[in-house]
């Protein structure tokens, strides 16, 4: 089967590359095939490059506290867009301030992604759900 | 010794020049021009061969032709910032011109939209190799239904340049129906890496093939034996050969200004090593063309003026209405030309300024600037052409023009976006409107036709602009160190 493939990027006015590099390093020693867009990704580069690339998940991070923000909508924009049941994952510091995670991962699932990460999850973990998942999505 | 024959059937002149090649070294020895005759273009092609060589000596002659500005390309693509964007930019390099875009999935509207305009060229892409499959499909089923649309007009040539594989389906399912297909390498291979080439190619085979035949473009050929260049690939040829050949020169941009279109290429670009810019999109070509069908000296004289009224009004001041009804006469007069130093001369020179202005800042890339956590930063979109310091003016206007050198307009007064056009340049004349007539002599005589193209330039006036992101620049070198 053909792997999986991946768009990677950092959301926002987000400038951290140091995890984006790790995360694409990580998944691509693992099989998966990544299309990484780097930092500073508007919601439409991430839909636009699954579009081409026919993409089977979008992998978005956010590190700088405003993930909330630059998250919503990013479901809705996938449907408008044709592409209603692409995988969505996002991770990162999510949010500012000491919220307990289930309560930021229950807010981004309302959102309409599919997995929440905290920052401190074992990437293997991250491509272990990937792989399933995207082997779901293509069997529906 | 040998002596050359280089001719350009343009939409207006048909123009010619006699070179002497010795020692390397091409000059000049005699110049003509006539007006095109459209309905048989070898009469004007044979007049001004008549004219430069009458007793038919010269042996070497390379011709190009621009004839009804160029062939007409339809461009077909899956995301407009991607694909299309793509798609656009290898029409233009190839010297086309696009007449419609279309992005996703194909209509019925947008059928018959492309059944009454009727290309030359679709040029169907979409998708990256082994990316997406759906769009490409829908749009070949699609185009299977022109063909009844167009009641036996003469179908476009149908160049595939996407998802490597749907070539068999494409080329298959639309054969079927009756286009020519040719089959090009796509033009995203892979998501941000861009692939022009192959359509480049095959859109040059279909100038030849279609062209050429009519007309007395094939006449020509017959009796010259060298085929014909589309002009604007003639002048990108140019521009491409004396960036490899003179590097010296630097990164340069042409203005190649007509009464209906202007033309612009770019050659190089120079980055700015700062941490503070993060560029988006796809990337440009190191030699890019764009073409703006609203501005120019007669035609669009009136769209021109129009698109450039706030920078025209800072510049003409109480004389603006004078200019406007100038320029509002001047679509039914293409063939006005003003007395040097009259009225009508100064008007003529604003409009110039004005068009040069906007198409370099349509041509040039942009920076947005972004507050993050980490401070002001700039997202980068198309060409930073900022350090370019040489702008070539050529085309029957600029040629034309003896002591002419620009007026900076105002830039755009939009906040947050800053056009990366060039703020300090020499302004250079192609004082005799050989740059087309040498690009047809790129291939055979490369270094000669190069060193020729310099030696025709007048350098007119040193340019200053305002430049609204130097105050950035001292803030930017304070705290460049940005931890991401």
């Amino acid at each position: 089967m053909e792997a999986p493939k991946v768009v990677l990027g950092v959301i926002g006015a987000d400038c951290h590359a140091v995890g984006n590099k790790i995360l694409d390093a990580v998944f691509t020693m693992h099989g998966l095939k990544v299309i990484n867009l780097g930092v500073m990704v508007s919601q439409d580069e991430f839909i636009d490059a699954a579009i081409e690339t026919n993409a089977d998940a979008i992998c978005v991070s956010s590190l700088y506290g405003q993930g909330e923000l630059d998250c919503e909508g990013l479901r809705g924009r996938c449907i408008e867009r044709g592409i209603e049941n692409i995988v969505l994952y996002v991770g990162g510091n999510l949010v500012i301030g000491k919220k307990a995670f289930s309560e930021t991962e229950a807010r981004f699932k309302e959102m309409g992604f599919d997995r929440v990460f905290s920052p401190d999850v074992e990437l293997e973990k991250v491509v272990e759900f990937l792989k399933a998942d995207t082997a779901e999505r293509r069997k529906a | 010794m040998e002596r050359i024959l280089s001719i350009d059937i343009g939409s207006t002149y048909t123009k010619g020049a006699l070179f002497q090649l010795e020692d390397g070294t091409l000059t000049v020895l005699d110049y003509a021009k006539t007006p095109t005759t459209v309905a048989h273009l070898k009469e004007g092609f044979d007049r001004v061969r008549a004219m430069l060589d009458p007793d038919r000596q010269v042996a070497s002659i390379a011709f190009s032709s621009s004839a009804k500005g160029g062939l007409a390309i339809a461009a077909i693509g899956l995301v407009p910032d991607l694909t299309l964007k793509i798609a656009k930019l290898a029409a233009l390099s190839a010297g086309g011109k696009v007449v419609s875009v279309h992005a996703y999935k194909l209509t019925s509207q947008h059928l018959d939209e492309l059944a009454r305009l009727r290309p030359e060229i679709i040029l169907l892409a979409g998708g990256t190799d082994g990316g997406n499959e759906t769009y490409v499909r829908h749009n070949t089923e699609a185009l299977r239904g022109l063909p009844a649309r167009m009641e036996g007009q003469e179908l476009p040539s149908l160049i595939y340049a996407g998802n490597a594989v749907l070539q068999e389906d494409v080329l298959k399912g639309l054969q079927d129906v009756g286009f020519e297909v040719a089959l090009a390498s796509n033009l995203m291979p892979q998501m941000d890496e861009m692939e022009p080439d192959g359509a480049r190619e095959q859109i040059r085979e279909v100038f030849l093939k279609k062209i050429v035949h009519g007309k007395g473009l094939d006449e020509i050929v017959a009796e010259v034996g060298t085929d014909p260049l589309p002009t604007p690939l003639a002048v990108l040829n140019l521009v491409e050969a004396i960036r490899e050949e003179a590097p010296d020169f630097g990164d340069f941009m042409l203005v190649d200004m007509g009464g209906a279109t202007t033309d612009v290429y770019s050659s190089g670009e120079t980055p700015e090593y700062e941490n503070r810019v993060v560029f988006r999109g796809v990337k440009d070509p190191e030699v890019k063309r764009s073409v703006e069908g609203d501005l120019g000296m007669r035609v669009s004289a009136r769209v021109a003026a129009s698109a450039c009224r706030t920078s025209l009004r800072q510049v003409l001041g109480a004389g603006h209405e004078a200019f406007e009804a100038y320029v509002n006469a001047l679509p039914d007069h293409p063939d006005h030309l003003p007395e040097p130093g009259s009225v009508d001369d100064g008007h003529d020179r604003a409009l110039a300024s004005a068009c040069i202005h906007h198409a370099l800042v349509r041509h040039a890339g942009t920076w947005k600037r972004v507050f993050t956590a980490a401070g002001e930063t700039f997202l980068q979109h198309g060409k930073n052409l900022r350090g370019i310091t040489k702008v070539i003016g050529s085309g029957g206007f600029l040629s034309a023009l003896p002591d002419f050198s620009p007026t900076v307009m105002a830039p755009d007064p939009r906040q947050d976006t800053y056009h990366l056009v060039p703020t300090r340049y020499t302004y250079l004349r192609d004082r005799g409107y050989l740059l087309p007539l040498l690009g047809n002599l790129t291939g055979r005589w490369r270094k000669a036709a190069v060193q020729a193209a310099l030696d025709c330039l007048d350098p007119m006036g040193e340019i200053q602009g305002p430049d609204p992101l130097e105050d950035h620049r001292g803030q930017a070198a304070a705290d460049s160190h940005m931890h991401c």
